[in-house]
């Protein structure tokens, strides 16, 4: 398992400060578990917050803080451990092993793939929308037959492709699972889904593909071909 | 207040001087751990609680909120003590890994993944090896010198992402730069930091 198409290192320190979106956060920590250095490049990351903290001019608590904080201590009963963060149980985060998916993602969503609502996409593809926020970013599982094509197309934001399964490629080369593709406005490319076997993606989006065929433009348009999803009823998960 | 048995310095000055604290944390920390020792956690408080303070004020939580969460924050010290592990994160680190998981889950009410450490997903092939202790506070120690001597172009956007919590996009806008320039400045200074630490991973 060896990863070429990695995120650069600005995204793990948007991952550490906090500063990414949910959506993000999932595929940037479901990217980062493929990766065998990732807990060093956060620790680094999460040491400059640490060191930017330990900086600041302290603001002053009210007179009564520590008091306050102190009477809660003695109302509180010791637990052993805090449940958070959660742990997945050793058997649901077996690689490959059931679900298949990267602990961070299973942890996120379940590990319950066909529970999601399926759409099409486009000829071989399917789509499931996991995650939408109001600045009109998507995070959406996509699942593509063997040898199923996606037209030229630009962007209208950044869009993040987390490989899950199975390999697809476009002129930057063979994206294999844990590769990332990060595309941005005026980065246009056509996808190819490799020979073999299903692929399955993590896709974070933000805004439409913009076809430059004219045909695809209109079937985006009045069949729902290669759409921007919308969020899930509930906004979130 | 006492004298820094270290340094002789007065804890005035040693407010000043992360390096010096650091030791002396962690003592207060494991007393916290161990026995429950409430005068260590007050000195805690007082040292953390208003940095967490300004930490929130920062990603502009009101006033009101982030006096709550700075306590919350320093409740979590308190639970988690026993927890704290020194050899994976110095302890200004820590603290800030909480403030900013309360901050995610109060303030902006996500759903946030965290990487498990038992994940057996994870890097099978890179055990947390040689650390200890002294490895994770000289990680610390040198990255507050590196950060101290970033170009100011760099210094300012990893100020902006942990300090205003600022996503690339809006640090773009915020400086009126393209967003390239502002992710590759990014990535520059995390290239610079992990080369200040080439010989200890």
């Amino acid at each position: 398992m060896s990863v070429t198409h990695h995120l650069g290192g600005e995204w793990i320190m948007a991952y550490a400060s906090g500063a990414l979106s949910e959506g993000e956060a999932v595929l940037v920590a479901s990217h980062l578990s493929f990766l065998p250095d990732a807990r060093k490049h956060i620790a680094v990351a999460e040491a400059m917050g640490g060191a930017l903290i330990e900086c600041l001019a302290p603001s002053p608590m009210e007179t009564v803080a520590l008091a306050d904080a102190l009477a809660r201590i003695d109302g509180m009963h010791d637990a052993p451990h805090d449940p958070r963060p959660f742990r997945p149980s050793a058997s649901a985060s077996q690689p490959g092993g059931g679900h298949g998916l990267p602990a961070p993602l299973h942890q996120w969503m379940g590990g319950d793939l066909d529970a999601l609502d399926w759409n099409f996409l486009g000829p071989g593809m399917r789509k499931a929308t996991l995650w939408g926020d109001t600045d009109g970013q998507r995070l959406t599982m996509l699942r593509a037959r063997p040898g199923a094509r996606i037209p030229r197309h630009d962007h209208s934001g950044t869009e993040l492709v987390l490989v899950l399964r199975g390999h697809f490629f476009d002129e930057r080369g063979i994206f294999r699972p844990g590769d990332v593709n990060e595309r941005h406005v005026n980065e246009a490319h056509a996808v190819t889904i490799g020979r073999g076997e299903e692929c399955m993606c993590l896709a974070l989006t933000h805004g439409p593909l913009l076809f430059e065929s004219p045909f695809v433009r209109l079937f985006q348009r009045i069949a729902g071909l290669f759409q921007n999803p919308h969020p899930p009823a509930a906004g979130r998960r | 207040m006492e004298q820094d048995p270290a340094t002789g310095a007065t804890s005035n000055n040693r407010k000043h001087d992360p390096d010096a604290m650091s030791g002396i944390v962690l003592e207060l920390i494991s007393a916290v751990a161990r026995d429950r020792d409430k005068t260590a956690f007050a000195t805690l408080f007082g040292y953390y609680a208003p940095r967490v303070k300004s930490y929130l004020r920062g990603l502009r939580v009101d006033e009101r909120q982030a006096e709550d969460l700075a306590q919350d924050v320093m409740l979590a010290v308190w639970r988690k003590a026993a927890l704290y592990d020194p050899s994976k994160a110095a302890p200004g680190t820590w603290i800030f890994t909480i403030a900013r998981n309360r901050f995610i889950d109060a303030v902006r009410r996500d759903n946030r993944p965290e990487l498990d450490p038992d994940d057996p997903t994870l890097a099978p092939n890179a055990p947390i090896a040689a650390d200890d202790d002294l490895a994770s506070q000289e990680i610390s120690l040198r990255v507050r010198r590196a950060l101290s001597c970033l170009p100011p172009d760099q210094a300012q956007v990893v100020t902006l992402s942990f300090l205003e919590g600022l996503a690339h996009s809006a640090i773009a806008e915020e400086l009126g730069v393209p967003l390239g320039t502002v992710k590759s400045r990014l990535r520059l200074a995390f290239g610079r930091l992990r080369g200040v630490l080439g010989d200890l991973r």
